[in-house]
């Protein structure tokens, strides 16, 4: 039994959290054999009858709308078909591998869950395929059923350790080799009883300095096939807002429903850009940066808008539409919480 | 960690203000949902008290509940980056304290709608 690292092994965690992100983080070809033998040593090891095909897809869109419509054209019941799929992944989950996600990771799945079709982007052939409702149905209920890949590197990061680095010989070590394996070599994967698709490595991944998806001069994240992700500061952002950011109309830094991405919106065209389309004076400015600035602005379609430009607790700024009616910062921000500004303004901390 | 003073002045936690108030509402319903969201994101990145000792009550109003807080608990915020920083809820030497959390909202042609992030 493990009890204690020696300091030989603890001097080795930093180059060991290096290696891994850095597998996280690549951006290489997937290595298609070393993926093939982990994936079918994975499926022995989860006492199931190894794939019959391993198909290599381009992205973790193609891989996820393959999987289930490849499903769907073998005929096997709805029902169970779906039940197939789930007791595969939670099979393999449970005896291989574990799910740690990581910002990366989670934006991709957003962005799938959000807007799973991105023409023209996907395949011309699961377009023609995607006509078909039951496909769409297909697609719409089993695409989540995939284990993450590379995405998911922090698990095998942690447990590799022991077994490379100190030379622990844990009982199921085979079963980590083996899912470590699978991990580093490939990205998404779509596990099925018949077959599984693997999805290439993205070929593009840009982070901003706290490491989340981030640019403004295209994908943030891209596979070799055009499917990639589009985010600011991590806020998933629709491509049309980076790849048309000319066309992109400044006034959503104010208007758009949400918060975020407004946010997104101001940084893509710049403040300098919304408030020159936009005619804005300052009405009050509060000395604290986190009761803000009050604007006024007149707004195509609602002349007299007022809106309070204020910072949060983790340094972002924000702005919010607040009531034309409104006379300070103080008041508005007050407002906002619909408090009054005696209470508000005795507040003891904002995070 | 904040520490949340039980004096009735606010904390705010991005968009949502939490303070000790004296008493619940009479309307307030109680909520067994586990786990205790006190505040929904449309990204997933929710507001959730973690805690034995918690219970929530809702109100008619969308944007007002009440947290009955028995020992400690701890509103975290779950997202990984720009995270806003977890409050300490502590009921100190009473046995109980209640909460006020208003969501935070903004003008809308309407009047008024909830922050959406």
């Amino acid at each position: 039994m493990l009890k204690k690292l020696t300091k030989k092994q603890q001097a080795q965690l930093p180059h060991w959290r290096d290696k891994w992100i850095a597998i996280g983080l690549s951006t290489d070809r997937a290595d298609w054999d070393r993926a093939e033998q982990a994936l079918r040593a994975c499926y022995r090891h989860a006492q199931l009858d190894e794939p019959k095909l391993i198909v290599p897809t381009a992205s973790p869109l193609l891989a996820v709308q393959a999987g289930p419509i490849a499903d769907l054209i073998l005929g096997t019941p709805d029902l169970r078909r779906r039940a197939k799929s789930v007791s595969v992944k939670s099979t393999l989950t449970r005896e291989v591998c574990h799910t740690l996600h990581d910002a990366v990771a989670c934006a991709v799945f957003g962005a799938l869950k959000e807007h799973p079709i991105v023409p023209p982007q996907r395949s011309l052939l699961i377009e023609e395929v995607l006509q078909s409702s039951a496909a769409q149905k297909a697609f719409s209920a089993n695409w989540i059923q995939y284990l993450g890949g590379r995405f998911w590197a922090s698990w095998s990061a942690f447990e590799s350790f022991f077994r490379e680095v100190c030379q622990y010989e844990f009982p199921l070590a085979d079963r980590a080799r083996d899912c470590a394996e699978m991990t580093q070599s490939s990205c998404w994967i779509w596990p099925h009883r018949e077959f599984a698709t693997v999805s290439d490595r993205p070929c593009v991944l840009h982070r901003d300095d706290a490491g989340q998806l981030h640019s403004l001069d295209g994908a943030a994240i891209q596979w070799v096939n055009g499917w990639g992700v589009y985010a600011v500061h991590g806020t998933v952002v629709p491509s049309d807002w980076i790849e048309q950011k000319d066309q992109l109309d400044p006034t959503l830094a104010l208007t758009h429903a949400n918060v975020e991405l407004r946010r997104a919106a101001a940084e893509i065209v710049g403040w300098d850009a919304v408030l020159a389309h936009v005619p804005t004076t300052v009405v009050d400015t509060d000395d604290n940066p986190q009761i803000g600035t009050l604007l006024r602005a007149d707004l195509p379609d609602a002349p007299g808008s007022q809106f309070l430009r204020v910072q949060c607790g983790t340094g972002r700024v924000f702005v919010l539409s607040v009531p034309p009616d409104c006379r300070t910062a103080l008041q508005a921000n007050a407002w906002t919480y619909d408090m009054t500004e005696d209470v508000f303004k005795l507040f003891q901390a904002r995070t | 960690m904040i520490k949340i003073k039980n004096d009735g002045t606010p904390v705010f936690q991005g968009d949502l203000a939490i303070r000790a108030v004296s008493a619940l509402p009479d309307q307030a319903s109680k909520s067994d949902a586990q786990p205790v969201i006190v505040a929904h994101s449309e990204t997933g990145h929710h507001h959730v008290v973690v805690g034995d000792g918690v219970t929530l009550w809702n109100t008619d109003h969308p944007l007002l509940s009440f947290l009955v807080v028995r020992g400690e608990a701890t509103l975290e915020h779950q997202r990984a980056w720009d995270t806003h920083d977890p409050i300490r809820l502590d009921s100190g030497d009473k046995p109980e304290v209640i909460y006020e959390i208003r969501r935070q909202r903004e003008h809308s042609p309407d009047g008024w709608r909830r922050v959406q992030d």
